[in-house]
This record gives C-alpha cells, structure tokens and sequence, in this order.
C-alpha cells in the first residue's frame, strides 16, 4: 500500500511516494521528477500529454503555459469556458504523472495528498479534488502547500516546545506565508494566519525578464523560444553574468550578456512586494515584535540570492532556524508524508479558510443579497449552519447558491461553487423552513446538505450542481406520506400560518385520518401517542384563537381619514381583525359604523363572520350580520359545513338544502338569539323544499349513487333507469348482475336495467 | 395557436409539472371509462390526487336569462364578478367527482382540482376549497339541460395559475 503526494504547480507537477520512513521523488518522468506542468497542443488542437522539455521541435506545438495561475484567475472571474479547458489540460497533466506512476509500481495507491496555494479559496480546491476523482486517485485531500512543505521539513515530529513557524512559498504562480504555531507535547498543526499574492511568482520574474531582453536587443517578445529567458533566470541564479547565444524561434541565434545586477534592479519592485507580504504575514499573526522560531522556505524563485538574501536577513532579525532545502520538491515530499500520517491517523492540521463563503438570499429589497456562513478567517475543518425559508408565495424550488468571497454588495459579485435546488411543498412564503448545513471538511472538500426544520415531507427531493450530498443524503428523497411528527405538521400549517378555527379544523381532520393508527398497526402505541399530542395542540389552538377572540384591540387603520379608510383593499387578515372588534363591540360608534362596510369590501367576508361566529357558538351583532346580508345561505353553510361528526355525503345534502330553504326563514334562524348551530344542522333539510328543475317543474335528482350492500357494485339511478358503471363484462360480478335484470350497453361500456334496481338485490 | 391541444398533452403537461415539483405519480385513474371524457386522475406516491381537467372553451353565464334558470345564473354571475379576478368564464366539474375528491380527502389524501388549458395555463385549487366554494355560493347546475349529472362551476380568475415552477433563493430565517 503506498501514500503519495502531488504537488501541481504553475512551473512543475511533482509526484512523491511515501517510502518506509521518508518521502521519495517519482523520478521517472520529466527531470528527475520534475515535470513541467505546460502542455502541448498540436496543430489540430489535440493535447500531447508528453511533458513539454522531452518534444522535439517545439515550434510545431502550441503551448499552453502557466495552466494553474490561470485556472486561478478563471475561476475568480467566473469565466465557465475557461475553467473548463483549463480544468481539461490540468487534467491531462496530472493524469499522465499518476498513470507513469501507476505503470511504475506494484503497489496499490492508498491515499493521495493534492497541494494548493494558501490563499486560494475554496473554488479552487474544488476543481483540484474534481481532478483528482477523474484522474483516479483515492481517498483525496488536499492541504495549503505551504503546510506540505512544513510537514517536510519537520513539523510532523512531537514539538518540545511551543513555536511558531513562518513558512514562505514562492513559486512559479503564487506566493503565499503561512504562519504555523505548534503546542510544547503535540503534532497538531494550526495555521494561524494566511497571507498570499497571486499574482507574484516565478512566472512574473520571467514575464519582466523578456520583455527587458526584448528591449534591450530590440527584437519582439515572440521571436524567442520558450523557456529560454527561465533558462537565463535560472543561469543568473548561479553565476554573476550570462553571456551565451541563444537560439530564436526563426532558426537564427542572438549573442545575450545579461547581469546578476541587471535582473535585481529589474525584480526590485517585485522583491518589494515580497518584503511587504511577510511584514503584513507578521502583522496578522501578531508576531511582529515576538519573532518567529522556525522559517521555511520553497519554491524556485527561492534559489535566487536576491530572494534568499531577504529571507536570511529576516532569519537573522529574529533569530529563527532558516530551512530551505528542497525547494523544488519539498511541498510534493510534504504531502507525500502527509497522505502517511492521515492515513494513520493521529495528526490534526487546523487551517484558516482563506475566503468567506457564503449564500445568495432574498430580502426586502432585492433576491440577490449575500449571507456569509463561514466567514474568512476562520478556522478550517468547519461546519456551520443556517436556517431558511421560502421568499414567495407557493414557492415550488429553493434554490440556493453557495458563493465564496467578501464581497457584501451583491452574491453574484462572489464566485460560484455549488448550487442546490431543494424541491419543496408549495406553500405559502415562510411556511417550509429548512437548515442548510456548509461544512469545509478535514480533506479539503466543500460538504453541504440540507435538512428539513420541522415537517420531514417539506422537502421532496435535492437537486446538487457542483457539489456531492455528503453525509449519504439521497439526491431524491421520496417523499413519505407520513412523517414522523404530525404535530410539527399542524405546527406548520395551522399555527404558524395563524389559520381561522374552520381551516384549523380541516387540517386537524385530515391529520387525524393521515395519521390514523390503523394504518400502522404494529406502530399503533406510538401512533395513539402522537395523535394524542396532536390533539392536545389542536384544542391549545383553539383555546388560543378563542383568546384572541376575547381580546380588545382595535385593527391598526387611518380612521380619522374616512375618505382613504374606503380605499383600503382589506385582505383576510384585516377581515378577522374587524369581525372580532364587531363581535366584541370594540372602538368608538364612529369606527364600529365604518367596520362593516370596510369589511365588505373582501369578497369572501360572510364566510371570515361566519367562521368566527362558529367559533363563539352565538353572537347578536354577527348573527344579525349575517341575516340581514343579501345572501344569508353562505353564512348557513359555513356554519354547518363546520358541525362536527357528519358524513360527508350527509353533509352534502344538508349544505345544499340550504338553499332549499325560504331565505326568510332561514334569516329568522340566524337572527335567533338561542342559535343552535346543531340544531340548525337538523332543522335546515327538514324546512328545505324538495329539488325540482326550475325550469321543467320536474322533481327528484337526475342521478344518484348508492352501494351494494356488500360495497362490490355501485347502482347509478338516472330518471327510471339504473347504471352500473365501472364493471367488465368478464368481471366475477358479471352474473349476479345479469341475474338482476340487467343487460350490457356497449354505447355507455356499463350495465343498465330500463327500471329502479334495489341495491339489496345484490346481497 | 393553442399550447395544448388535447387531453394527452394536457396529462403529459401535469405529469411534467407534478414531477418537476417532486412529485412522483404512482397510479393514473381514466375517468373515461366512467364516461367522464376529459377527466383523469393522478395519484401520486406523496398521498396527493390531482383531478385533471383539459378546456378549450369554458363556460360564460349568460347576459339576459329569464325564467327558471335566471337564478343561477345569477349566482354564477355574481361568483364571476367577485371572485372572478376579472374573468368572465367559469370550469365545471361534476358534483359526484368532485364529492369524491372530499371522500379521498377523508381518506388522508391531499387532492387538487387542476384544469389544463389550452393558452397552456394551469389552473388548481385544492378538492376542499373548490367544493366549499361552490356550496358557499351554491354555483351548481343542480338540473343541466344536457347531462344528466349535476355540475358545480368554479370561477376561472378563482383558480391559481401555476404552469411555471416558482424558483427563487431562499430567505434567511429570523
């Protein structure tokens, strides 16, 4: 079983192997392990995997540099066609290193270590651990390169005292210092600040150093060959002066004699910016004034003695331990024992998140604004969570973006990293709340999942774009008709949404038939539990509204300015308000004289009065509302589609008869002051009129339905006739039904009898 | 040009939107074979019955109407005008099938009543509330001229277009 660490760099891909007690370079590709991370494009566009210093004749390629600086600076952008050839030509690099490696072993790959600049945030670490599925590699994680690099050059062993390590990586792209402290007795590592330029590295020396060549022997940027102004970089680093001919991209060769001197005055203001970089690193730590004990340093630019001469001269400064071996190798070494040490466990690395991350959310004001969740800074592993609802009434999709960066102005001014679309119940806004939970795990991985808060049947089923459901949630989560709770269900529903008594009642009833124990019978106790519970809140509910109904507020409104007073469009909440405040004879004579007529104004008001006069069993002023209204049948069945106990099609029957029944008497019940509303209930069929066609003066019901007494068969009766519909011809009951009289009709596809069958025929 | 131009396209449009809200469809029920041509129902795993209907025409009371049959249309008139959001038209469905939705309902089932279009539009409210609407205001056709069942009338402007999935970011919870 072998460990391996990968470090992709801007200039080279290094891979090494965990080897009993040390790291190893994978020294059988590029030179001596070191491959140069640009790849070649041939005339047609297809990528050579083939590192770039092993072509011959390079000109008939076209090269594609500093893939990784530029993946950084696509990604930041959000430029989508970039990301993903760049992701593709990164891809293709690596997998060549991994598959020469895997040709060249026996041993099966157990754990891989990927290393990334300190200071990129999650995006990239995303694209990398993408990278590292599609190429093959197992149980990935990544780390900060410069922590690789400490874990090389020792940080792994037991501290014998407390310290503090700054560790400088400066590479081909970035250049990044961690500040890593160290507790007396303990392996654990924790980054303590992060400070980082993206924009200065190797690369950036190369890119000052052609253009002054250029200028100097006046010939354009492009007539040279690739790498050879590094080749000078390189040169200089070792010797005082270059003086070589080079060869040009036209066959013809130039005579270049460059100084050691000439390149420091070029790189001054770059060196700067170094300088500034570990003094702001120092800053942030608090470190300015303690020192540090330990500095590391990596990367090619590194070698140079302009560069080393700083880092000594800090080292001096503050009296550290300056080690700077390896610097090509060091980060790929680091991870290698890295990758070792999680395999086995027994070492935590505590990071800090280098950007924040964040959710776009709707407000007020625009759908657009930006949450941070885990905020820069932070230390990393790092699980945080957030609670959510639905923005707009009868919202089908939750659709939540995850953005990283500090830009507070608007979410689509951060990078995305992962979407998750949350198909939930459609209700009304804020009634469906979920918790998302945003985790950066241990390995370097972006997690996130979502919960329902409450009714487990909220949230049907999670579509993720750019990121895994961890924690073995389900993409599609099969909605369940019950859930484990149907009191958090009325919760929702009935309470929270602040509901009238009658829609109140519904959902109770129906949640006493969804729940109903005989549906589960081997979970009956636990049913019988939660259905008591539920009832408890029902009646709490109720106790609650009847409260309400008791108190003596008067409804927000400009009632000195009548005129606007009539312009209110009032909702059912406003309804409810002015029918307490009528019921209870609340406000002065002037206001109460205005409720009615604002309450009229809502379409649906007769049944707001009747619902709440349901609820207070009797009450003169809204009785009386309710009589003398234009149409005092809606009020009836309101009050009698809530009697309890009732069959539904006994109901039926009754709530139609009220319109059956001579609107006088049926004013004269309402107004009564002994209002019965069950007696009502019976009295209604008994003064309604029997149904009869307005229009023919015939009598009867065109059509009804009753069962068999076994339930087997349905009798329709239309006129003199009865119809059996829904039965085959083949069916089992096919020759009771015969023997009843009855004959097929192959027009209506049903039995029919040209006269009245009893349904206790059939039993 | 009509959107939808028959029943088939109309379920095919239901069962896109009920499976892009989540919703799996677990049985199909043809109200055809009841002779209940353009009805369908929908079951789906979540315990929820959709009653579809497909429209190309709906139904408009009448201006003058005298007579016997003056009073109901009356009665739908005046659901059209205040609940009617501005459309004159009224949908119909049988009084047995839309009781049956309250049985179903009884039964633990969520149910809708969805009427499908043909400008592409779909049209819902839940069994419950369309059943009570049209005994509130008794908009039933209690003796149609041409049927021999019962029809209730809901309003048009009544019913919540919902042929576009509602997508949007979340709030933050206080």
């Amino acid at each position: 079983m072998n460990t391996i660490g990968i470090d992709f760099g801007t200039g080279n891909t290094v891979l090494a192997e965990w080897y009993g007690t040390q790291s190893k370079i994978f020294e059988q590709v590029g030179h001596n392990g070191l491959v140069c991370s640009d790849v070649a494009l041939d005339k047609n566009g297809q990528i050579n995997p083939t590192p770039v210093q092993e072509l011959q004749n390079l000109s008939e390629y076209t090269i594609e540099k500093f893939i990784k600086r530029k993946l950084l600076n696509a990604l930041d952008a959000e430029d989508q066609d970039a990301i993903a050839y760049l992701t593709g030509l990164a891809t293709q690099r690596l997998k060549y290193v991994f598959d020469s490696y895997t040709k060249a072993t026996t041993e099966k790959v157990v754990k891989a270590v990927l290393t990334c600049p300190a200071n990129t945030g999650q995006a990239y670490r995303s694209v990398l651990m993408e990278i590292g599925r599609q190429i093959g590699l197992p149980s990935i994680d990544i780390v900060d390169e410069p922590t690789a690099a400490a874990v090389h050059h020792g940080l792994a062993e037991t501290a014998t005292s407390n310290e503090k390590w700054m560790v400088i990586d400066w590479g081909c792209g970035t250049c990044d210092i961690s500040m890593i402290e160290r507790k007396q007795g303990s392996k654990d590592l924790k980054v303590v600040c992060v400070e980082g330029d993206n924009n200065l590295g190797g690369s950036d020396i190369d890119i000052l150093l052609g253009k002054e060549i250029a200028k100097k022997y006046q010939k354009p940027i492009d007539a040279f060959n690739p790498y050879c102004i590094e080749k000078i970089k390189i040169a200089l680093s070792s010797t005082e002066e270059f003086s070589e001919d080079i060869e040009l991209r036209n066959g013809s060769t130039l005579a270049i004699k460059y100084t050691r001197n000439e390149l420091e005055k070029l790189i001054s203001p770059l060196l700067d910016r170094f300088k500034a970089l570990i003094e702001r690193a120092l800053r942030a730590a608090n470190w300015l004034d303690s020192g540090v004990d330990k500095i590391i340093a990596t990367g090619g630019p590194i070698l140079m003695p302009s560069v080393k001469s700083i880092i000594e001269e800090i080292a001096d400064d503050s009296g550290a331990d300056l080690y700077d071996s390896d610097p090509l190798t060091s980060v790929a070494k680091g991870a290698a024992r890295l990758a070792e040490i999680k395999r086995l466990g027994g070492m935590v690395v505590t990071n800090k998140v280098a950007k924040s991350i964040g959710i776009r959310v709707a407000n007020d004001k625009t759908t657009d604004a930006y949450h941070k969740v885990i905020v820069r800074g932070e230390d990393r592993p790092v699980t945080r969570q957030v609670e959510l609802t639905t923005s707009v009434d009868l919202q089908d999709i939750i659709e939540i973006e995850i953005r990283e960066g500090d830009n507070d102005i608007s979410a689509s001014s951060n990078t995305l990293l992962a979407k998750l679309n949350a198909v939930v119940r459609p209700e009304s806004k804020g009634n469906i709340k979920i918790k998302l939970h945003i985790a950066l795990n241990d390995s370097g991985a972006l997690e996130a999942y979502i919960e329902p808060i409450f009714d487990k049947s909220a949230v049907r089923e999670i579509k993720a774009e750019g990121i895994r459901l961890e924690k073995g949630q389900k993409e599609t989560a099969t909605g369940e008709l019950r859930t484990d709770d149907p009191v958090s269900e009325f919760k929702t529903q009935a309470i929270e949404a602040e509901v009238d008594p009658d829609t109140a009642r519904q959902i109770y009833e129906r949640l006493k038939i969804k729940y109903h124990p005989d549906r589960q019978p081997e979970k009956r106790e636990y049913w019988n539990c939660k259905l008591r519970e539920l009832d408890e809140h029902f009646n709490e509910y109720m106790l609650e509204i009847e409260k309400r109904m008791h108190a003596s507020s008067v409804p927000n409104l400009p009632w000195g300015n009548p005129a606007e007073l009539k312009t209110i469009i009032i909702d059912e909440v406003l309804a409810n308000r002015l029918t307490h405040c009528l019921a209870n004879n609340i406000g002065t004579a002037e206001q109460i004289q205005l409720m009615t007529g604002l309450l009229k104004q809502f379409p649906d008001y007769r049944r707001v009065v009747a619902s709440y006069l349901f609820g207070v069993k009797q009450n003169p002023i809204l009785q009386k509302l309710l009589a003398e209204d234009d149409r005092p049948q809606v009020g009836t069945v309101v009050l009698l589609q809530n009697v309890q106990g009732k069959s539904i099609k006994e109901r039926h029957e009754v709530l139609k008869a009220v319109y059956r029944v001579k609107e006088e008497k049926l004013r004269e019940l309402l107004k009564d002051d002994n209002l019965d509303i069950d007696k009502l209930y019976e009295e209604v069929p008994k003064l309604a009129e029997v149904a009869k066609n307005p229009i023919t003066g015939r009598i009867g019901n065109p059509s009804t339905t009753v069962q068999s007494g076994d339930g087997s068969i349905k009798l329709t009766y239309e006129r003199d006739w009865t119809w059996i519909y829904g039965v085959p011809q083949d069916s089992p009951h096919a020759q009771k039904i015969i023997k009843a009289g009855f004959k097929w009709s192959g027009k209506r596809g049903a039995w029919f009898a040209d006269h009245k069958v009893d349904n206790k025929v059939f039993e | 040009m009509p959107l939808i131009t028959n029943i088939n396209e109309a379920k095919a449009e239901l069962t896109r939107l009920i499976q892009a809200r989540g919703g799996s469809i677990e049985k199909t029920e043809d109200l055809t074979l009841r002779k209940r041509y353009g009805n369908f129902r929908f079951y789906t795993k979540e315990g929820e019955v959709f009653h579809l209907k497909f429209s190309k025409q709906l139904f408009q009371p009448r201006e003058n109407v005298v007579g016997g049959a003056a009073d109901l249309d009356n009665k739908l008139k005046f659901a059209t005008k205040h609940f009617g959001n501005g459309d004159n038209s009224l949908n119909g469905i049988d009084e047995d099938l839309l009781v049956e939705l309250l049985e179903l309902e009884a039964n633990g089932y969520q149910t809708y009543f969805v009427t499908v279009m043909s400008d592409g539009r779909v049209l819902w409210r839940t069994g419950r509330e369309a059943y009570e609407f049209v005994q509130r205001y008794d908009t039933i056709a209690h003796f149609p001229r041409s049927y021999s069942q019962p029809i209730c009338y809901i309003p048009t402007g009544w019913l919540v277009n919902r042929s576009n999935i509602i997508s949007n970011p979340p709030s933050l919870l206080k």
